[in-house]
């Protein structure tokens, strides 16, 4: 009796699954006594591992992941209220003395050409710009565009001050010297913000080494102006350094103007341009747009050496020293390569909305938008001004729009290979080691004598 | 059904700087739906634009109920011409192309591939490869669709056919998750491990998985309230979805290059 209740025992012990002998035997024959096969002994072994397939395994089941999520970023409150309060400021008038920006007249152009922001966006950034000027007290300031980052992106304003800002204190002295403000690189001050309803912060004025280090880098930004540049050669400051020097680089390689609206005072300075001079332009046709010699640069270029100026020359050169190599400067008004912009004056749009955009190849993102004259020759009548397009009216007027939409690095002519680190240290090739001579033979012996007969003598006197 | 962008989704990725002119999408909102019709489409969408010298180049996807998909370009928005399928020798010839060159904006422009070292010990110099930009213009597509496109997660479900088609019953997912980059799938990538089971929407590839890490940037947009997903390694991508709705797609404006120094780049 013990043998059967041991046997019985021993076949009703579960395995990990919880499944023994018995239990399978009996599912297996309850499964044949159901399905009646015809040949239940030739499918025996099939139904037994059928059966055995179907039993439930706990370790087999896979509870898949919950969904990630990450801490809620839903529009905060914040922004909300901040938003809410810039709407509300439009309301106030400008002071004397300022330009009110015309980001709104330049969205129509931006848009006809493709390149603008949405149109919500864009009154929220008029807006913005109006409380920019009226707390900062700025002469004029114009949307320069968005910078892209990774984390936030930056918005960016360009303004001309009514007076100089109070020059920040002096640090060690560099090998370049910066210009001042009011000139060359510095000649504008930007503003950056990553949001349209918060606070403007201005970017310090750019550096000749910044804008050096600036063109031989190429870094994302990532929002903060505090972050690090981490680069080789290591970048001379931080992200509100590099962010401004790159602005500096764009706006004086990609902002245009069309030919016959300014012109160069016998100072150099930049002055609209009196139509009825002699030589002066008249508005472009778009087909006339479509050539490069419509187009100007409005600012100077940047030399090699980080400024639009080169440095003056030092009054005690030696007699003998050839004059330096300087870069012959760009003054303003240059017009531009051909091979740098891509001009286009859609033929498909008819009358009324044609402009003429102009693409930079060199900072993609860099778009200047003039809208053509209509066809020429201007109607000799007067007509009311109701009755003449848009474009007649903006032409003669000189209107333009630029902006820059991007993430603020030009197109690279390679592949970007880093400079590599500087070379290893060797020895000084100029000196020689020298070999010290070693002592006599007749010293040695004769010291080691000395030694010798003090230890003597000290043995002796114990 | 298809996931790239509808047109009127165009506010929710202009802050990225995706931009079309007025006149465009006047275009497109009558070519497209006659595109639709003439080709026997269940829908067509717009995929992007890539920018070229003297005119930009509008890409459309039209996809019929079987679930193929065909790609078509424009200049203007309005007439619409059929791109090729690039052949595997067309690809390798396109990988061969400097990588700094543009678009010219006229489709029969060819472009000559200086010829191979090894090819100069025939007796017989063979004519120099050549490539046709509509070509170069479907190799690009094809890499940006392979490479970029991406949809959230949950959002296709498998058909009988092997394919993948937007899912009725998708009902968004939530904003929390919308910015992690786990939640979204690419839509043409096979996960590698991807198991016996085949028709399901888990064997497209995470897009975490891309390479290199931090090539996407997740942003939530407070205007709108849309989650965008920008690509650095294809800057001018972007991949939009509105929390809580089933509003999603994708997008590309841009030259079309891949920006290899990204590893330099990235902060």
């Amino acid at each position: 009796m013990s043998d059967k209740a041991e046997a019985v025992s021993f076949l009703q012990r579960p395995n990990e699954k919880g499944v023994s002998v018995y239990s399978h035997l009996t599912d297996v024959l309850a499964t044949i006594l159901a399905s009646n096969p015809a040949d239940a002994l030739g499918a025996f072994e099939a139904l037994s591992a059928k059966v055995k397939s179907s039993s439930f395994d706990p370790a087999a089941v896979t509870v898949p992941p919950p969904p990630p999520t990450t801490a809620p970023e839903v529009p905060d409150s914040g922004w909300l209220e901040r938003d809410a309060a810039l709407l509300k400021s439009g309301s106030e008038d400008e002071a004397d003395g300022q330009i009110p920006p015309s980001l709104l007249d330049d969205a129509r152009l931006l848009d006809a050409a493709g390149a603008s922001l949405s149109p919500e966006e864009t009154y929220r950034a008029h807006l913005s710009l109006c409380a920019l000027q009226r707390t900062a007290k700025l002469q004029s300031v114009r949307f320069f565009g968005k910078i892209l980052g990774t984390a936030a992106d930056y918005y960016v304003a360009e303004a001309r001050r009514a007076e100089p800002p109070e020059p920040p204190e002096a640090s060690e002295p560099s090998a370049t010297p910066a210009e001042e403000y009011g000139s060359g690189c510095n000649a504008l001050s930007y503003f950056v913000t990553p949001e349209l309803g918060g606070t403007w912060e201005e970017l310090p004025s750019v550096t000749p080494e910044a804008i050096v280090a600036a063109s031989r880098t190429r870094k994302f930004f990532t929002g903060s102006l505090d972050a690090d540049v981490c680069c080789f050669p290591p970048f001379p400051g931080t992200e509100r350094h590099y962010l401004r020097a790159q602005l500096a680089r764009i706006a004086h390689g990609t902002t245009l103007c069309p030919s016959h609206k300014y012109a160069l005072s016998p100072e150099g300075a930049v002055e609209p341009a009196d139509p009825e001079a002699e030589g002066a332009l008249p508005p472009p046709t778009s087909s006339q747009l479509c050539e490069p010699a419509s187009w100007r640069h409005k600012n100077m270029g940047i030399l090699a050496i980080g400024r639009c100026t080169n440095l003056p020359s030092p009054e005690e050169a030696e007699a003998d020293a050839p004059p330096p190599q300087l870069e012959p400067e760009k003054p303003a008004l240059l017009p531009i390569e051909a091979s740098d912009w891509a001009l286009v004056g859609p033929a498909a749009l008819g009358g009324g909305a044609a402009v003429v955009w102009s693409r930079s190849l060199r900072w993609p993102g860099a778009i200047a938008v003039v809208p053509p004259s209509g066809r020429a020759p201007p109607p000799r009548r007067p007509q009311p001004a109701s009755l003449l397009p848009y474009q007649v009216s903006e032409a003669k007027e000189g209107r333009y729009a630029n902006l820059y939409l991007g993430y603020g690095h030009p197109v690279a002519a390679g592949p970007m290979s880093p400079s590599p680190p500087p070379p290893i240290e060797g020895d000084d090739p100029t000196a020689e080691p020298v070999e010290a001579e070693d002592m006599p033979l007749d010293d040695e012996n004769a010291a080691v004598r000395e030694a010798a007969e003090a230890a003597l003598r000290a043995g002796a006197e114990e | 059904h298809l996931q790239s962008m509808e047109l009127q989704h165009h506010p929710l990725v202009a802050s990225a700087g995706v931009t079309l002119s007025v006149a465009v999408r006047a275009a497109l909102q009558s070519s497209l739906p006659l595109l639709c019709q003439t080709q026997r489409f269940a829908s067509a969408k717009l995929l992007g634009q890539i920018r070229g010298l003297s005119a930009d180049y509008l890409v459309a996807i039209g996809e019929d109920e079987v679930g193929e998909r065909r790609y078509f370009y424009c200049v203007d928005g309005v007439s619409w011409a059929a791109l090729p399928t690039a052949s595997e020798p067309e690809r390798a010839l396109c990988s061969r192309l400097p990588a700094g060159l543009l678009f010219t904006g006229d489709p029969s422009h060819s472009l000559t591939l200086p010829e191979l070292e090894d090819d100069a010990a025939e007796a017989e110099p063979a004519e120099p490869p050549s490539v046709s930009e509509e070509v170069r213009l479907a190799v690009t597509v094809e890499q940006i669709e392979n490479e970029c496109a991406m949809v959230p997660k949950g959002a296709l479900a498998p058909t009988a056919w092997g394919g993948f088609r937007s899912d009725p019953s998708f009902g968004g997912i939530k904003a929390e998750a919308a910015l992690n980059l786990s939640s979204y799938v690419l839509r043409n990538c096979k996960a590698p491990k991807a198991g016996p089971m085949a028709f399901s929407a888990d064997t497209l590839a995470s897009a975490d998985s891309t390479v290199p890490a931090g090539a996407l940037c997740t942003r939530l947009d407070p205007a709108t309230g849309a989650a965008l997903v920008r690509s650095l390694l294809f800057p001018g991508f972007v991949a939009y979805c509105q929390p809580n709705t089933p509003v999603y797609g994708y997008c590309y404006f841009g030259d079309g290059k891949k920006n290899v120094d990204i590893p330099f780049m990235l902060p």
